[in-house]
This record gives structure tokens, sequence and C-alpha cells, in this order.
């Protein structure tokens, strides 16, 4: 209880403390899969909170752990893993939860898409199926399940619903399928979506579409979501707030709007000058050197600190604190000379 | 197949700098499987140490025209010329000939090297075959392009799975260059890659295009990447070029509706996403 009201007040930077059931709540979150010796350590310290509606993005390149976050929002553990802190989806704690609650959970509560929609979906299933399946779980009558189906679907853009239940995975393109899985996730009316890069195995222009029919459909139904993705540019543009990830740690929270013009992490910074843009004046890219690491293999202190131009020799002492600066909470001892 | 032949009516890709001329000209490609057309009348013509784009989505063609120029794939029609000389026939020494020339990469590196070689030995194996000398030499050789890429010695001697995806990528690029091809044809060869290796690889191919003036075709659906790696660009749609130009201008003020659908569709902050359902409905009306 104590832990959890000292994560309230350092939250204040991302739009105040909230009320008090936000659709998402993981607090000092550290996991760890072997023991003693040869523990490995995946995630150390994450804290992230979806308010109800909020869209919220989890920004990291591979390795950062942001799938990893996002899955235990689910109860979904690596195998023999141990988690410390808190994770709370709408009042129910995940990590104590028992197998029933979880399956309770995931049934009614909580959505997850991920980057293909083929490998989430059963290929010899109509869609019809697909889409009843939930409902039925959840005690809808048949009939009702079937109308909603037919419902759902016309709401993320298929042309024909009638025809297209009656239809196999296989009979759709991705961006299509991916409507498809989209309505699924939201017909239960979850109070919490996880997308895990939902939009990367797509064509650019559906992309666009995708992520404006899943805006809308949040909005309709009032679901937090938890966006995951590498793409800065695509986060800062559909996300309210953003997570930035390194080696297993959040090192930065900030708004969206501002995450691009006052970078407070020279993570966030590298990552921005490390990306070409179509926007603007053709500017050079500087890469940042080295590559991206895991919690397991980062350096002391700072885990970005051997890739830091910024680094000194107190970033190895003691991993930084989250501390506010500017419109950010961040994790560096000197974000003053990232963006004055 | 000359020089300074216009490629189409509106022909800006090509016609400045006409001193030179150009290291690879392909005209009317069309390639047909069965009674799908996937490569559509594509003209263009790339200049000794100039960077072409061909930016594309899905099913537009970009990739199978990369094969065509590869020698992957046979062209139903049209030409590709290749330093002066129509590219004919693939007989093993038509081939070979062809590959001294013209080197490849893909997005995946993993799938293009043998799992079982270490890299300087997949390095050595076109030199063995292109470029005669001794082992020595060719040692000597492959631990200068270890060096040019940004690999050790110590990654040299690594089987491709021990190393990361960017550090493939560059033994990739090692790899084509040691022959010293006069193209290289990239098929988004940075796609797959972290933000920032991805950067690494961008300034490191730029850098060795003007260390060496070798030129690229650089296949992309990323116009940010494109724009950063090439002068001029064309954009494919279902097998057929809707425009052509210099990238700056393509992206700067861009003609044609699909072109715009494009950019629009580009994630950023203050995104209109209306904008992208109008330019789209400009494009169906077409």
């Amino acid at each position: 209880m104590l832990a959890k009201k000292t994560l309230a007040r350092r939250e204040a930077p991302g739009g105040g403390a909230g009320d008090r059931r936000d659709a998402l709540r993981i607090s000092e979150l550290s996991l760890a899969v072997g023991t003693g010796e040869r523990a490995i350590p995946l995630l150390a310290g994450v804290t992230v909170r979806v308010g109800r509606g909020e869209t919220v993005g989890l920004v990291g390149e591979s390795g950062s752990g942001k799938s990893l976050t996002a899955r235990t929002a689910l109860g979904m553990l690596p195998r023999g893993a141990r988690a410390t802190g808190g994770v709370t989806v709408s009042d129910v704690d995940v990590l104590a939860a028992g197998r029933r609650e979880l399956r309770e959970l995931r049934r009614t509560r909580v959505s997850m898409i991920f980057q293909d929609p083929r490998a989430s979906i059963n290929p010899v299933r109509r869609i019809g199926d697909y889409l009843t399946e939930g409902l039925r779980a959840r005690g809808v009558p048949a009939r009702a399940a079937a109308e909603r189906a037919l419902d759902l679907l016309d709401q993320v853009g298929i042309r024909d619903p009638g025809g297209a239940v009656r239809r196999f995975p296989h009979e759709f393109s991705g961006g299509m399928l991916q409507r498809v899985v989209i309505a699924g996730a939201l017909s239960t009316e979850p109070e919490l979506l996880l997308a895990d890069e939902p939009t990367t195995a797509l064509d650019v222009t559906t992309q666009a579409e995708v992520v404006g029919l899943l805006k809308e459909m949040q909005r309709a139904h009032g679901t937090g979501m938890l966006f995951v993705t590498h793409d800065l540019d695509l986060a800062a543009a559909v996300c309210d707030r953003v997570y930035v990830m390194y080696a297993g740690r959040i090192v930065e929270e900030a708004a969206s709007a501002s995450l691009f013009g006052a970078p407070a992490h020279p993570y966030t910074r590298a990552l921005l000058e490390a990306s070409p843009s179509v926007h603007g004046d053709k500017v050079e890219i500087r890469a940042i050197r080295g590559r991206p690491r895991a919690l397991a293999e980062s350096p002391s202190g700072c885990s970005f600190r051997d890739r830091c131009p910024l680094a000194g020799d107190e970033c190895a002492e003691t991993v930084p604190d989250h501390r506010p600066h500017g419109t950010s909470l961040v994790a560096c001892l000197r974000p003053e000379q990232v963006t004055p | 197949m000359t020089a300074g032949v216009p490629t189409t009516a509106d022909d800006a890709v090509t016609t400045d700098g006409a001193v030179d001329t150009p290291v690879l000209s392909v005209t009317s490609l069309v390639k047909t499987f069965g009674r799908f057309t996937a490569v559509d009348d594509v003209s263009f013509e790339l200049m000794p140490g100039a960077s072409l784009g061909i930016v594309g989505e899905s099913g537009s063609g970009k990739t199978t025209t990369a094969r065509i120029l590869a020698g992957l794939e046979q062209p139903t029609s049209g030409t590709v010329t290749l330093d002066g000389e129509v590219v004919e026939g693939h007989s093993r020494r038509a081939r070979l000939r062809h590959a001294r020339r013209i080197q490849m990469i893909f997005q995946d590196p993993y799938g293009s090297f043998d799992p079982r070689q270490t890299i300087a030995q997949s390095i050595a194996e076109p030199l063995r075959l292109h470029a005669p000398g001794s082992r020595k030499e060719h040692r000597a050789r492959v631990g200068e392009l270890l060096d040019q890429v940004g690999l050790s010695g110590r990654a040299g001697e690594s089987l491709p799975r021990d190393l990361s995806g960017g550090q493939r990528q560059r033994a990739a690029i090692a790899r084509a260059l040691g022959i010293a091809p006069r193209v290289l044809v990239l098929d988004e060869a940075v796609a797959a890659l972290d933000v920032s290796i991805q950067a690494q690889i961008l300034t490191l191919l730029d850098e060795l295009r003007r260390e060496t003036g070798i030129s690229y075709v650089f296949v992309s659906h990323d116009l940010a990447v494109v724009r950063y790696i090439t002068d001029t660009a064309i954009v494919m749609r279902h097998g057929r070029v809707v425009e052509r130009g210099e990238t700056e201008r393509i992206l700067r003020s861009p003609q044609h509706p699909y072109t715009r659908l494009l950019l629009d569709s580009i994630p950023s902050p203050g995104w209109d996403l209306d904008r992208v359902a109008q330019d789209r409905r400009a494009l169906d009306l077409r």
C-alpha cells in the first residue's frame, strides 16, 4: 500500500494521479528468470500507468522489455520468471491472481492484439466463429453473439459483414484481418487493450487506416490502450503519453506533444537524431554507437552509459532515479545537458 | 541502348549529368507471372555513383524489379543494360559476368549466409569465384573489407548466428563489395533493423558510396530512409511507375495522388488521418 502512495506522487507529471481505478497500473515491476547466481534479470523497476480511455505508448528497441512489460498485464510471464512489484488491471492484482481469475480477466477485462494477425487467429475456423467465441464465453446467447459479430465487422469497416463471417482468415489481406482482430479484441468491451506493434507488418497506407480505426474504436468504447511500438513517430502521433524503455527500464516518461521538441533523456534524443524524417529540411542522421542491450548484459549504473555521449564517472555508480525535468520524468543525472 | 535516351516523357531522373553514360539502364521492363503482371513497363537509368530509390508498398513490383536487375528473375520483355552492355542469357558464364558488376543485399542477411561457414569464409567466397589470387591475397582482402564495414576480426571468425542483425548486414555489404561491383541493389536492406542500428548502416552506405563511387538501387517502402540515401527515385504502384524525379522534389511537391497518400500516411506529431482518407478518395476517383 505504501509503495502505491509514493508511486502516485511520482506520476504527477504524467497528467495527475488519475482516478482510483486506472485501466492498468504497473508499479516497480522487476522480473527475473533463474535463481541465485544464475538469475537473469529482464525488467527492473518498471512503472507504467494507463488511465481509463487513455492511450499510452511504450517505445523501445529490441530487448528493451516493452513486449514483456505489456504481457505482464495479462499475467503472461516467461516460464520460471519471478516478479516483484505490482501489476493491477482495474482492481485485479494480476501477479497474485490464480488461473481462474486470470482466465476471467483475459476473457472480460483485457484484450491483446499482436503484430501478425495470422498468428493469433485459428486458420481453420471461420471469422464468425472467431468473433463470437469471446462473446459466447461470456454467456451471450448464440443468436445475439452472431448479430453482435456482424455489427462489429461493420464498425471496423469490413464490407459485406454477412459474407465475411462465413469466410476463412486466408481470404483476407493482412490489413483486413487486423481489422477483424481489432473487432474481436473490442467485442468484450475490455477496459484495457494491449496493442503490441499492431501495424508493424502492414503497409504504410494500411497502417494509417488501422491506426485511425483503433483510435476511433477506443474512443467509442472508452478503452485504455497500451500501444507498444519501436516507432517513435508513430507513438507520438497516436498516444497521449509515452514511456521510453531501454534495457529493461523506463528511462523517460513524457506527454507525446513535448517528447519531440524537448527530449529529456540522452537515449530519447539519440533515437530522434538517428531517425531520418520526411518532414522539414533534410538533416544528417546521427548513428548511436554500439547496439541496444538487454538488461542482463547492460553495464552497472545507468544502462545507457556505454553508448551515451554525455556519460561521466558518476553514471556508473547507481541507477539514476526518475526525476522531473521540463514536462518529462527522466532517469538521467544530467537532463539539462540534453535539452536545456 | 545508349545514354541519354529519354525513358519517359517526364524524364527527370537521368538527363542531368549527361557527360557520363549510365551504368545501368532499364527499358520497358515487363514481368508477368501467368496472367498477373508484376512489373509493367518500367524504365529508368542510373548514373555512376548515383543512388536511385524504388519506393512502393507490397504488390507494387519493386522487389520483382530488383530481382530482375540482380539477375534472379528473367524479364518477360524489356532490356537491362549494364555498363553499356545488354544483359542476355543466363548461362553460368553470363550469370557470373552479371554478378561481377551487380550485387544484391536482402532484408534478412541471416537467410543469405551459409550457417556453417564463418563470416570471413562467406566473404571470401565471391572473391575465389570472381577474383583470381592466392589464398593469402584473399585473406588480406577479407581483412580490408571487414575493416571497411566496421567489423572486427573476431566478428569475421564468428558464425552468422553469433552476430547481431546489424553486424550480419555489415557482413553482407562486405561480401557484396568484395568484387567491386558497379551497382549494389539493396532490397529493404535496413527495414528489419533497430533505429539506432539502421542509422549506422545508412551512414556506412553513404560513406561507401562517396569513397568508392558505387551506385545504389535502393528498394524500400520507407520514404524517410529513401530520402536519406537516394538522389532520385521512382514511385511504383501495381507494377507501374506513377512518379519519378529528384527525391527531394517528390517529397516536397508530390504530383501523383498515390505519392501524396504515401506521404500523408507517415505518422508524425499532429498526424491528420482525415487527410489520409481524403487522399485515398482522390486516388480512388482516378
